[in-house]
């Protein structure tokens, strides 16, 4: 008698299990945390169709084999490449907009930067403590109509969908002090780097990398530093997701590397 | 030591189920402010009766007459147009054009009609009127891109209220 009611109780707090899925052009990742078997790597083909074709083909083989193996008592948080996603920082002084015309503006800020194929997008706004520093993120809307699609006919549902570099940052243990930091999100063939400070953030960009991330890192960090020029040493918080910066960094451009996970 | 601030950014569209044991809290929460709403709303009423008690005993003694025409006239002598007409014209910049201007003197309001050539333009223009000392605050009340236009400029309307000159 105890036990049924205990075995009710812990029903009516129950969550489904939410394993994390990286999804990028080559492979996704699975990582259940607190599992000895929680980390799967699935390769992916090229296929015909968008840039993110390859990667649909792989989802819908990953659902399937939640959907066999566990029911629906998975929701996966979805976390989406640096390839797919764009990031601006909204400047300070934007009149008074609502929340719908921010949007509307960022949108049309990412698709100024980044071509009008950005107009189609869906954007969310990071909200901090004052109007200062607020960072825009834009994933294509086919990309998550694909995702929806996918996770529609396997009858999975999702719990969150995050952008790498966001979900990165919401989940890592800063150690550094001071007033500025560099954060950088390092992927094969993609990186975001961006500046933050006690006004939040300076500058983001999502640059393509080749084979030496390193000298994109230099090049950004040059290019930005001649227009937001900190004073002295700034920590630069380096993620690396499948590709390494084994290079040293011009000492000239003074940032400190702190690796983390 | 900094403290790098969270983003959480969130694109899932379908929020994931609430666990019923949630639900039930939520529901008791639903119900306390309930009724602490209506307790507050007998209270609301009973002092409601006392003020209109009130003011019929003022009205009652007080001459029936013009007194809120004259308010009226003497509001709109009073709206300080020559102050309004030229902030506006300092915040019009290259790239906005004017279209309408509708005043409200019962309100010290001002509806501004305007076209922008960006979105740049338009929010600088808003931004100009709404630190300008002739008015109290700038809102941007729509806005629209002209798609027929080759340009693609931005339709708005923006509501100004005018500070009271003292």
């Amino acid at each position: 008698m105890v036990k049924l009611q205990l075995k009710k109780f812990a029903g009516l707090l129950w969550r489904p299990e939410s394993p994390e899925l990286l999804i990028s052009p080559k492979e996704i990742i699975s990582l259940s945390k607190g599992r000895p078997d929680g980390l799967v790597r699935m390769t992916c083909a090229a296929a015909d169709g968008r840039e993110w074709a390859g990667a649909m083909a792989c989802l819908t083989e990953w659902c399937g084999k939640q959907k066999a193996a566990k029911g629906r008592t998975v929701e996966p948080v979805i976390v989406i490449s640096n390839h797919w996603v764009r990031y601006v920082v909204l400047p300070a002084d934007r009149g008074n907009l609502r929340r719908t015309e921010e949007v509307e503006f960022a949108r049309a800020m990412v698709a100024e930067r980044n071509g009008p194929e950005w107009e189609s997008s869906t954007i969310r706004l990071s909200r901090g403590v004052s109007d200062e520093g607020i960072i825009a993120a834009a994933i294509p809307n086919a990309l998550l109509a694909d995702i929806s699609a996918v996770l529609s006919a396997t009858g999975l549902r999702c719990r969150a969908i995050h952008p790498l570099f966001s979900h990165t940052l919401d989940h890592a243990r800063f150690p550094g002090g001071g007033s500025h930091a560099l954060i950088a999100c390092v992927e094969p063939g993609r990186m975001v780097i961006g500046m933050v400070g006690n006004d939040g953030w300076s500058w983001v960009q999502s640059p393509l990398s080749g084979l030496k991330p390193a000298v994109t890192l230099e090049r950004e960090l040059s290019r930005e530093q001649s227009l937001f020029a900190v004073a002295g040493e700034t920590p630069l918080y380096l993620f690396e997701h499948g590709a390494s910066v084994d290079e040293t960094i011009d000492p000239a451009l003074q940032v400190v590397i702190h690796r983390l996970h | 030591m900094r403290i790098i601030p969270r983003l959480r950014l969130d694109f899932a569209t379908r929020r994931r189920a609430v666990p019923p044991g949630y639900l039930l809290l939520a529901a008791g929460a639903v119900f306390a402010l309930v009724a602490g709403l209506t307790l507050e709303e007998h209270h609301a009423t009973a002092e409601k009766a006392a003020a209109e008690a009130k003011a019929r005993r003022i009205a009652a003694a007080k001459p029936a007459g013009e007194v809120p025409r004259f308010d009226a006239v003497d509001r709109r002598l009073a709206t300080p147009w020559g102050m309004i007409l030229t902030a506006i014209d300092q915040a019009v910049a290259d790239q906005v054009v004017l279209l309408t201007v509708e005043p409200d003197a019962e309100k010290g309001r001002i509806q501004i009609g305007a076209e922008g050539k960006t979105a740049a333009a338009m929010t600088e223009f808003v931004s100009a009127l709404a630190n300008h000392l002739a008015f109290s605050s700038a809102v941007l009340v729509s806005h629209q891109v002209r798609a027929e236009d080759q340009d693609k400029p931005l339709r708005f309307t923006v509501a100004v209220q005018w500070r009271a000159v003292k």
